[in-house]
């Protein structure tokens, strides 16, 4: 793609970012140049993964009726009857059958914790691993692999986004920022010539374009004008694209849509694995609606269900085209919720004690990473944070979370957020 | 072990036995970590031998700890804390979003400030000593007294010269991380400790820190009084003062100071002596004052450090400049010549500036140029056909100042104004439950009315009351709710052009911002407390409409519209602020309450005698319980409304910063790059350029008491506005000054110039408003204040009072093809056109974007919406579905579905480029399109070219 910040360009050596650069530099000096320097690389278990997947569940998935099965929480296992897995040991609620049936693939973080407990806070550490903060956007783990790792896919961008969202660079250029698909079975908006426009006669307006563009330059001719002239070729380009054939869904069969559900979430998931196949290091998802403050169990099956099949059919299917080992496959959401049912027979927000859920990649699957209390309300042993979780994740793809990226006004900022690997997992 | 001679003092050089670094650390120190791996050492100083011990830190009593102090260099050894485990840290329960930066902030400065330096791996070899095995047993080691150990500018010298530079970040190992951790966790435990322990314990031993910066107290001193003579121009007596380095050489008389020791200082001895004594310093001018000497000692006791570049003498005195009197606001409105004459000072002011640098200004545009200008500067869009033709024709030779008049006067004005405040001021359109429908409405209305700026920003700081009342901005406090130190910072940032965001956890690194100047800010805002939904009256009004014989239930929907009359925004604030509880400078105590300041400026005035009822007490009802639970503080805490003495002092005339922010904050709205500097990062100092001119601005938006449209029209009425545009400086510090700078189109300006090639009047409903279906029925059940009225509006018996429907929006959920982008504050996703385009986020001061991306391209190339503009062939289903597509505009109606001749060619030209075609051009045309080609296509081909998306 194109470097689109020419504001960064023009960014002078300022006194202040003199002293940060210094700053940035003895750091490295220290630290790199020492022979001893072990890269996260070359450890134990990390750097097999090349591709990421997130599943967001928004709204905050209760734990306690999915993956943090207490014997103690009645009400949970009277709703949710968990059922075994092909895990030993390891028991899921009743609606996650398909997933079930991979969790010899999957690691479940039971003792995720932090303490903010409105969504939009929440989901923002979630996505960034940093607080919500007026003064800067940070990146979120999408943008922080496009920013650390070669692009692998062609004409497609190496981070899509499926559903809604930020883009996700945050105060990196938009170069890192995601491609955005707001329906999987549409594709790239506006990829396509209207109908009724023909090819040739595309290629005629395109040439007046360009000749115009041409006379344009001869008086004004500067990154600004430049850099939208890349932007039209590699548009066209993309529109020309072998490569778009990876959104062409209907080149799967009918069977293999419904193993995913016939939904927009199944439908994700299923051009998520598309996508990974290309070579996208990292994809996006999101399934909204987990909020369950009232009657919850009115919908908690269902959606459940929706997540179940897509996810484990996107297991299922990475692991028989042998891409889960290096396809790590994230399930995230902003908290968890009350181990106790409310008056109103919902559950409230709970920041305290979450599951959250990893596979593939170099994930030893089959296991249970820390705990929460007996009825599963508050994490009590290896507490892991929203940036431990991150930082898991680049270590699993071989990113050195150490790394520091300087925002443009010189703050410094790392992937995790500082977070430390939970390098059991591998 | 022997010790070696460093700048700091005697030192030992090791090689840490865990993580095999290779350190340096003063003899002095008593106790430290390994910054690498967190090892703790303890070294032991017996006469000059120094031997040191590999130690578990739980039984360590003394060590150093690294405090982030206001010259980042300063650390102390401390007295025992209590026991400082190593177990797996715990996070901070509250953590304050920028804890984390802070701390990696200072990792250089920690590395060095602890007096441990890595050492780069080469040098291994030539190095041998090993530190003993780590024992059990250690001698507890109680030092006396606080001491302080500096490490000073010429150690970070050191650093740089002993290790190769490379000019990039390198990858870092992960014991670097390690090293960040210990780092920031130390500091955790400590904080941990002190919420454990009797908190008076603590404040007896933490070491507070010297409230003497280099910035702050002691550069001034150096820049007012000595390097006239003792700098780069001048060197009497062979000195300089202007770096340390040169201070240190010193002079004729020897060195000019001793770090560590201000009595040997030649700078502190000559300007202590008495002013009758030969040797007294500064020759010239007024001595020092005796705060002066005192925070000099201070500095130079403390190891003198440094930060910056070198010194220059202050010429900053403005008031000395002369600049022409500006006229009164009443006296422009009696006499509108008056105003062009304001005009031309301004550009007689940047003749000058031209003059001394000796270059000669660039010539006027053309007409064609200056339309296009003008409307997209001030309307926000591009001109009509019929709007371009009405201006080109024109033979009037003040047609520009006409235009000029014309456009701030209209409603374009309103709506592309409105979307560079809610720029400004990051207005979201939904945050947390709350819609700010009314809030926009609220800043719609003060752009539409013409509000001076002033109060403005005065109405909005101190306001209170219902997030719905149309007259309140109370909106306002709802963007930022749970994140006060947020508010603060955008507050000194928006209006008062003052980065203050480092201090919010520490003393800025690299201004003179303090830790406790922020918190003094705070103190106005603490208090402020949003109160959300609670029942209101609803149980009452249904209690009168049962009497009444109405059939009425307290059903959801009810109680969700109730619920906003409790969307309230409460209290003026206490006017004070307690401390964090990990403050640790000298000035104050951790958890101390402080009263509010200023941190520049005319003194703000508070009187705490004068209280006002506390908001909550009225809360009665025994459903709101928890609501009034949930507000209430500290009992001796009382409103005072500090909010509004806090909006007095922003406002006031005398705040150097108020003004000048927003001069140059319009300044750059009209000529693409700001007069001073950053809007959001000026100091006071700053004046930019020209400072006569800025002055000049200045005083002028105070004698037109901030009217900001008639700034706006005096600016657009010079010539420097009109002149041929400079391409983009590739340095801010290039900031070119006298003519605008070329710029890309924003977001909704090309949405809106779109629009205007789509339809007739694109102005249309720009000041109708943007009350949603939501926003509107909670406006209007705040606005109701009889039981029944409300009643009735709620089951739907009684319509929307006249004001409020006039402000309801069409359809707000839709992007309509027909609406302007202002009347569409809310859609920033990035799927939506405004997505695309780079609209800004409003998540930080005006965030958006004018980079070409992939989407945005193939908007335009394949976008229905453009597409569809001229072309029959292409079928919108939104057309059809709202058949909301409005009266096409003029171009289309006259050139629509017709061949390609010169006169649709003209016409198309005229719409979309604001110019004729050229020879050429029209050659180029009958080259690549022939008879099967049509309007619609040249359409196109001009939307999609790259001076469309420019703005010359």
């Amino acid at each position: 793609m194109i470097d689109q910040n020419i504001l960064k360009k023009a960014d002078p050596i300022t006194r202040r970012r003199m002293v940060e650069l210094m700053a940035a530099g003895c750091l490295s000096l220290n630290f790199s140049s020492t022979g001893w320097a072990t890269n996260s690389r070359t450890q134990k278990g990390g750097g097999k993964a090349k591709s990421l997947i997130t599943i967001y569940t928004s709204g905050g998935m209760s734990h306690v009726d999915s993956f943090d099965i207490k014997e103690a929480n009645k009400d949970a296992n009277r709703n949710s009857e968990p059922i075994k897995t092909n895990a030993s040991g390891i028991r899921v609620g009743k609606y996650f059958k398909n997933m079930a049936k991979h969790m010899d693939s999957f690691a479940l973080v039971n003792s995720m914790q932090h303490s903010l407990g409105v969504h939009l806070f929440a989901g923002y550490l979630t996505r960034t691993a940093y607080e919500k903060s007026s003064t800067i956007v940070h990146p979120e783990l999408g943008g922080w692999i496009s920013k650390h790792k070669k692009s692998r896919s062609g004409d497609i961008p190496s981070f899509v986004k499926i559903g809604g969202g930020n883009l996700g660079n945050g105060f990196f250029p938009g170069q890192y920022g995601a491609l955005p698909i707001g329906d999987p079975n549409a594709g790239v908006k506006n990829i396509r010539l209207p109908q009724g426009i023909s090819k040739n006669l595309f290629e005629d307006r395109l040439d007046l374009t360009n000749a115009m563009n041409k006379e344009f330059e001869k008086t004004l001719s500067n990154t600004m004008t430049k850099d939208y002239h890349t932007a039209y070729e590699h548009a066209v380009q993309l529109m020309n694209s072998k490569d778009l054939e990876v959104f062409n869904l209907s080149k799967e069969s009918k069977k293999t849509k419904e193993l995913y559900g016939n939904n927009s979430f199944g439908t994700s998931c299923l051009l998520a694995r598309r996508l990974v196949e290309q070579g996208v290091n990292s994809v996006s998802l999101n399934l909204g609606g987990w909020d369950d403050h009232a009657g919850i169990y009115e919908y908690y099956g269902k959606r459940s269900e929706t997540l179940d099949k897509g996810v484990g059919a996107l297991i299922g299917d990475l692991k028989s085209r042998g891409l889960l080992d290096t396809t790590i496959v994230a399930v995230m959401t902003e908290f968890g919720r009350d181990a106790n049912i409310s008056g109103q027979g919902g559950r409230g927000h709970n920041p305290r004690g979450y599951t959250q859920l990893l596979a593939g990649g170099g994930i030893k699957g089959g296991q249970q990473y820390g705990s929460t209390d007996k009825m599963g309300q508050t994490a009590i042993k290896n507490i892991v944070s929203p940036g431990d979780f991150h930082a898991t994740i680049g270590y699993a793809l071989g990113i050195d979370t150490s790394m520091i990226e300087m925002s443009p006004t010189g703050r410094p900022f790392t992937l995790g957020n500082k977070g430390k690997p939970i390098t059991a997992l591998f | 072990m022997k010790l070696i001679e460093t700048e700091n003092g005697p030192a030992v050089k090791f090689v840490c036995q865990k993580c095999y670094r290779k350190l340096e650390v003063l003899a002095q120190t008593s106790a430290f970590d390994c910054p690498a791996c967190s090892q703790t050492y303890q070294i032991k100083n017996d006469k000059g031998e120094v031997s040191l011990k590999a130690v578990d830190s739980s039984t360590i009593a003394a060590k150093v700890k690294v405090q982030p102090s206001s010259s980042k260099r300063k650390i102390s050894t401390k007295p025992p804390v209590g026991n400082v485990g190593r177990s797996t840290p715990k996070r901070r329960k509250k953590k304050s979003s920028a804890t984390a930066v802070v701390a990696s902030f200072f990792i250089t400065f920690t590395v060095l400030g602890a007096g441990v330096m890595l050492w780069k791996s080469s040098e291994m070899k030539e190095f041998s000593s090993i530190v003993e095995p780590p024992v059990e047993k250690v001698e507890r080691v109680v030092p006396n007294e606080k001491t302080e150990i500096v490490a000073t500018e010429e150690s970070a010298d050191l650093v740089k010269e002993s290790m190769p530079i490379v000019s990039e970040v390198g990858p870092i190992s992960s014991q670097a991380t390690n090293n960040e951790d210990s780092m920031e966790f130390s500091m955790e435990e400590e904080m941990e400790l002190k919420v454990e322990s009797p908190p008076v314990s603590i404040v007896a031993t933490k070491p507070a820190l010297a409230r003497v910066t280099f910035l702050r107290n002691i550069r001034p001193i150096l820049e007012n009084k000595c390097v006239s003579c003792h700098g780069a121009e001048r060197q009497k007596g062979g000195l300089r003062l202007d770096t340390r380095v040169a201070a240190l050489k010193g002079g004729d008389s020897g060195p000019a100071m001793v770090p560590g020791n201000a009595e040997k200082s030649l700078i502190y001895h000559s300007t202590s002596l008495d002013e009758s004594d030969d040797d007294h310093m500064p020759a010239k001018g007024e001595p020092l004052t005796e705060r002066e000497l005192s925070d000099l000692k201070t500095w130079l006791n403390n190891g003198a450090d440094w930060t910056g570049a070198p010194l220059k003498e202050r010429k900053t005195n403005y008031s000395q400049f002369k600049i022409p009197v500006t006229a009164k606001r009443s006296q422009i409105l009696n006499n509108p010549k008056l105003m062009l004459e304001q005009s031309y000072q301004i550009d007689q002011l940047i003749g000058d500036y031209y003059r001394a640098k000796k270059e000669k200004p660039k010539c006027l545009v053309s007409d064609q140029v200056f339309v296009k200008r003008a409307y997209l500067d001030i309307a926000g869009r591009i001109p009509t056909l019929p709007e371009y033709e009405a201006f080109i024709k024109s033979r009037k030779s003040d047609k520009r100042e006409q235009l000029v008049d014309k456009l701030v006067d209209s409603p374009a004005y309103v709506s592309h104004t409105l979307n560079q405040w809610l720029d400004a001021m990051r207005v979201k359109y939904k945050f947390h439950k709350v819609t700010a429908d009314n809030y926009i409405q609220w800043i719609r209305n003060s752009i539409e009315n013409n509000m001076p700026y002033d109060k403005f920003v005065h109405a909005q700081i101190s306001s209170q009351g219902s997030v719905y009342d149309p007259n309140s901005a109370a909106g306002y406090f709802v963007r930022d709710r749970g994140m006060p130190q947020d508010r603060v910072a955008a507050v000194m940032q928006t209006f008062l052009g003052t980065s203050m965001v480092c201090a919010q956890c520490h003393d800025h690194p690299l201004a003179k911002w303090t830790q406790m100047d922020f918190y003094k800010i705070m103190a106005f805002f603490e208090g402020t407390r949003m109160a959300n939904g609670g029942a209101g009256p609803m149980l009452e009004d249904i209690k009168v409409a049962q009497k009444k014989g109405i059939k009425i239930k307290p059903g959801k929907e009810i109680s969700r519209v109730y619920n906003a009359l409790g969307d309230q925004v409460l209290r003026g604030g206490f006017g004070m602020v307690q401390l964090p509880q990990d403050y640790m400078y000298d000035d104050a105590k951790p958890h101390q309450w402080i009263k509010a300041g200023a941190p520049f400026g005319p003194p703000v005035r508070i009187d705490y005698n004068k209280t006002y009822a506390d908001p909550t007490e009225s809360i009665s009802n025994k459903s709101r319980k928890k609501l009034k639970k949930s507000l209430a503080v500290k009992e001796d805490l009382a409103d005072v409304n500090s909010r509004a003495a806090f909006a007095d002092w922003v406002t006031s005339k005398e705040n150097p910063m108020f003004t000048k922010t927003v001069v140059n904050r319009l300044w750059k709205r009209a000529f693409g790059v700001a007069l001073v500097g950053d809007p959001v990062d000026i100091s006071e100092e700053d004046m930019g350029k020209s400072p006569r001119l800025t002055m000049y601005l200045i005083q002028m938006m105070k004698n037109l008491d901030y009217d900001q449209k008639l700034f706006m029209k005096i600016i657009y009425k010079t010539s420097a506005y009109q002149r041929i545009a400079y391409p983009q400086p590739t340095y801010p510090g290039e900031m070119p000054l006298g003519a605008p700078v070329i710029q890309r189109l924003s977001a909704e300006q090309v949405w809106d110039s779109i629009l205007t090639l789509r339809i007739e009047d694109p102005d249309k409903d720009v000041i109708k408003g943007s009350l949603s279906g939501r926003g509107a029925q909670f406006t209007e059940l705040n606005y109701l204040t009889k039981p029944m009225d409300r009643i009735n509006f709620v089951l739907g018996k009684k319509k929307y009072s006249p004001h409020i429907q006039k402000e309801r929006a069409v359809d707000t959920k839709n992007v309509s093809l027909t609406k302007r982008s202002s009347l569409m504050p809310g859609f920033v996703e990035p799927a939506s056109f405004f997505g695309m385009f780079g609209r800004a986020q409003r998540e930080t001061i005006d965030d958006s974007v004018r980079e070409p991306t992939i989407p945005q391209v193939l908007y335009l190339m394949n976008g229905v919406e453009v597409a569809s503009l001229m072309d029959k062939r292409i079928k919108v289903k939104e057309y059809k579905k709202t058949g909301d597509v409005g009266t096409p505009s003029e171009v289309v109606k006259r050139a629509g579905s017709k061949g390609i001749n010169t006169q649709t060619i003209n016409w198309i030209f005229n719409a979309v480029l604001t110019r004729e075609p050229t020879s050429s051009e029209l050659r180029l045309i009958k080259s690549k399109f022939n008879s099967s080609h049509n309007a619609s296509d040249l359409f196109w081909s001009l939307i999609n070219t790259t001076e469309f998306k420019m703005k010359l």
